[in-house]
């Protein structure tokens, strides 16, 4: 392979419009969260609770109102619920250890450091980074003036509405971020207009806390175009499955997985496990009520054949309540790599325990004891991405990406499911955030292509490396208007004898979606912007040539800005056309 | 081979918790931001470290900014430090929602509030008072906003109160369609001074 070193700047020039739901990364195991209330009636200038807790009609006591911006996003959804307990002085003010018990409160400072005369709350949620939250404690700052409305602030001068802030600050109790749009409670700007969860919020409320996320299946219907499967959980709490052909939209299947109850979390599509004719769909999903991971197995038509495979539980006490020690992430088919004539499944996930950073457990599909496997991957890292290197003839090799949180960089990790636990680990970027990374071969040699945000300065960076460490063509950097979501390697798609690879970005200048594709030699660099109206919803895949053009096409899964409607779009990656080339839209 | 359940058993349980924060925040405007903060400057991010806050569990990030230049408070320092909560120490994380640290090599003018005074956030209005130099597609130095849109004016007025915001921008801050329309960093510089000055 030439060895080039190639830098690209690309601007966005597109003027800012909107963008759905963003999270912050972690989310609760538990789909219940116990939050204590403090204490206040003795400081601040309180409008809610003037010296009195009881409160009265003028003067409303605060937790009831604070119960109003619960019930609010109760209201609007079941698939995350609070619960309040009174008991004043539960907590402890000012602590900022994540075993103290989840309060909320009204204090003159956070952690010992000032509120400063601008900021009004602050939400402070204990998590492992990538992996679980742990604890949030709502602080409210008393050097305000609190009071409880829900028309225009101006009709209130110098009074703020404590409910409009309480039901912000527990959606990022909740795992939401800021999108950067005003049509949500969520916005960086509340708007007077705005004072309960927009359908933008529910959305990601329930994705973030029951599951959203896409994959390409096999082609069932046997028309010459791979599917699409849509897996989400609905404001009900139940986890929905769906499968649209990706040429003409068509509804394969379409069920409830899951119960309320569980958190989905991945999903492969399986051979005919039970030989009646049918492919198998396989959904990894933590329960809730007792952070049990299990696989749920259902046939893709035919009659109804449920099976369960239950993973390693591993709960420990933490602070006031229970917690997994381990957090699940990623589901993968091995096949038969053990050759007992179960398909192998492989769960990856995280340890929360310092000694193991990540984990691989293996279990047969059809729930026999068979050959299981764990094990446990390195300390201070946390899994970020999972290849099985099956395409590379390797189908018991895993490929783990993992991100390094003390150093911020990451690395990836070969490891065998089956027999000998030979290790090898490749350095990446030592200066850049890992994102996502996929496999491919060229000639001859097995490489990886990984997108990173670099530390210094944000940019958007792609690079190839060989699985023998050695690094590829150089470094393709983008603006730091672009922010990484995803990447693909596809097989040489403009016929000039180099591997293409597909980078999925959001242009952060205008939220739209676009892709970067370029050949391993780095050169032939083309750019592509998804539609407007839509933003990036969380996956990106190969899809194939779906549509038997010659070119095979990268999928994104994305929200309709309008109302919510999820759909996946997909484009060619060269060709004669490479923007969107066609989307495919699934039940509201 | 290690199984997890042993590497569990034999640990010492290291938890490596990170903490995050989301906040509120008023919306201030640009003469808050002149009239409320006792030091206003120029500078470009020079390093960062973490160290343990006051109180238990409690992490804080310091950044030191070389100063080129002050448009408020006192005009011999030509390194200050501030303070943010939250960072990674000793495999425990505080993170603090909303608030976003400068990057190393970051070229902005800052509007402190205290400084010398540990808070939540350094800056008067968070975000709102941050603003970032750039070179614009003519190879000028110009002034952007924290999410990197062109500032067209920097126009005096106060913030709304009772609205509620976390990372707009400040009021009197006019922004551009186009890189070319922003400010240069010098009539920036002179637009801040003269408020400054009304408010003194």
């Amino acid at each position: 392979m030439k060895k080039r070193i190639a830098a690209l700047v690309l601007a966005g020039l597109v003027p800012a419009v909107a963008q759905a739901w963003t999270e912050l990364g972690t989310y609760y195991q538990a789909a219940t969260l116990q939050v204590q209330l403090g204490d206040i009636c003795d400081s601040g200038r309180f409008l809610l609770t003037p010296g009195s807790c009881a409160g009265d009609a003028a003067n409303p006591d605060w937790r009831v109102e604070i119960q109003s911006a619960l019930d609010r996003w109760h209201s609007a959804t079941s698939v995350f619920q609070f619960t309040t307990d009174g008991a004043a002085g539960a907590t402890t003010p000012g602590d900022c250890t994540a075993t103290d018990p989840n309060s909320s409160f009204f204090l003159d400072t956070v952690c010992g450091d000032a509120f400063g005369g601008s900021t009004l709350a602050v939400a402070l949620t204990s998590f492992f980074p990538g992996l679980v939250n742990l604890h949030s404690d709502v602080i409210f700052n008393t050097a305000f003036t609190w009071g409880a409305y829900d028309d225009a602030g101006s009709n209130h001068p110098g009074v703020i509405d404590f409910r409009r802030v309480a039901v912000h600050e527990f959606g990022h109790v909740a795992g939401l971020a800021h999108p950067f749009h005003e049509l949500a409670i969520m916005a960086p700007v509340i708007q007077d207009v705005i004072n309960m969860p927009q359908p933008d919020d529910v959305t990601g409320m329930n994705g973030i806390n029951g599951g959203s996320f896409s994959r390409p299946v096999d082609d069932l219907n046997a028309n010459g175009s791979e599917e699409i499967l849509l897996v989400r959980a609905n404001s009900l709490g139940q986890v929905i499955a769906e499968i649209r052909d990706s040429q003409t939209g068509e509804v394969l299947y379409l069920d409830s997985f899951f119960e309320a109850g569980f958190h989905a979390l991945d999903a492969v599509l399986l051979a005919d496990e039970d030989a009646n004719g049918f492919r198998d769909l396989a959904i990894l999903a933590l329960r809730t009520s007792d952070l049990q991971p299990l696989v749920r197995i259902r046939n893709i038509g035919g009659s109804e054949n449920t099976r369960k495979v239950k993973f390693n539980r591993f709960v420990i006490p933490f602070g006031t309540g229970m917690i997994s020690a381990i957090a699940p992430k990623f589901l993968r088919d091995l096949g038969d790599a053990d050759g007992d004539g179960s398909t192998d499944l492989a769960v990856i996930g995280g340890s929360l325990l310092g000694a193991a950073g990540g984990y691989v457990e293996v279990r047969n599909s059809d729930g026999t004891q068979g050959e299981r496997r764990l094990f446990g991957v390195n300390s201070a890292a946390t899994p970020v991405g999972v290849k099985t290197l099956a395409a590379l003839g390797q189908p018991a090799r895993l490929a783990i990406l993992m991100f390094d949180w003390a150093t911020g960089a990451g690395y990836v990790e070969l490891r065998n499911a089956f027999g000998a636990q030979q290790r090898t680990r490749i350095a990446l970027h030592s200066q850049a955030t890992p994102i996502d990374f996929d496999v491919y071969e060229d000639a001859g040699d097995s490489w990886i292509a990984y997108l990173s945000e670099r530390q210094s300065n944000g940019q958007t960076q792609i690079e190839l490396r060989s699985m023998t460490g050695q690094p590829g063509s150089g470094v393709i950097r983008l603006d730091t208007r672009f922010q990484p979501l995803g990447i693909t390697a596809q097989s040489d798609q403009d016929g000039d004898g180099n591997v293409d690879f597909a980078a999925v970005v959001r242009r952060t200048t205008d939220n739209r979606t676009a892709m970067l594709v370029a050949n391993t030699v780095l050169t032939n660099v083309r750019f592509t912007v998804m539609p407007d109206g839509y933003d990036a919803a969380g996956s990106y895949f190969n899809l194939g040539d779906s549509d038997g053009d010659g070119f095979g096409e990268v999928a994104a899964q994305l929200s309709r800005l309008a109302d919510g409607l999820p759909a996946v779009h997909y484009a060619n990656i060269a060709g004669p056309q490479t923007g969107t080339k066609g989307k495919v839209f699934f039940t509201p | 081979m290690r199984s997890l359940q042993a590497i569990i058993v034999f640990a010492s349980v290291t938890f490596a918790a990170a903490t995050a924060h989301a906040a509120s925040v008023v919306a201030v405007g640009t003469s808050d931001l002149t009239a409320r903060c006792d030091f206003i400057f120029h500078g470009t991010a020079l390093r960062s470290w973490t160290a343990a806050g006051p109180s238990k569990g409690s992490i804080r990030t310091y950044v030191e900014f070389s100063v080129a230049d002050v448009l408020k408070g006192d005009r011999n320092l030509s390194k200050v430090t501030l303070s943010y909560l939250g960072g990674v120490l000793n495999g425990r994380g505080l993170r603090v929602e909303g608030l976003r640290l400068p990057r190393i090599g970051e070229e902005g003018v800052y509007f402190v509030e205290r400084l010398g005074r540990s808070q939540v956030h350094p800056l008067y209005g968070w975000d709102q008072g941050r603003f970032l130099v750039r070179e614009d597609a003519d190879g000028r130095k110009a002034v952007f906003t924290h999410d990197r849109k062109p500032v067209r004016g920097f126009d005096q007025m106060t913030g709304a109160p009772g609205m509620v915001a976390t990372a707009g921008h400040a009021g009197g801050v006019r922004i551009a369609d186009d890189d070319r329309q922003a400010l240069s960093l010098a009539e920036f510089k002179q637009r801040v001074r003269a408020l400054v000055e009304t408010r003194q």
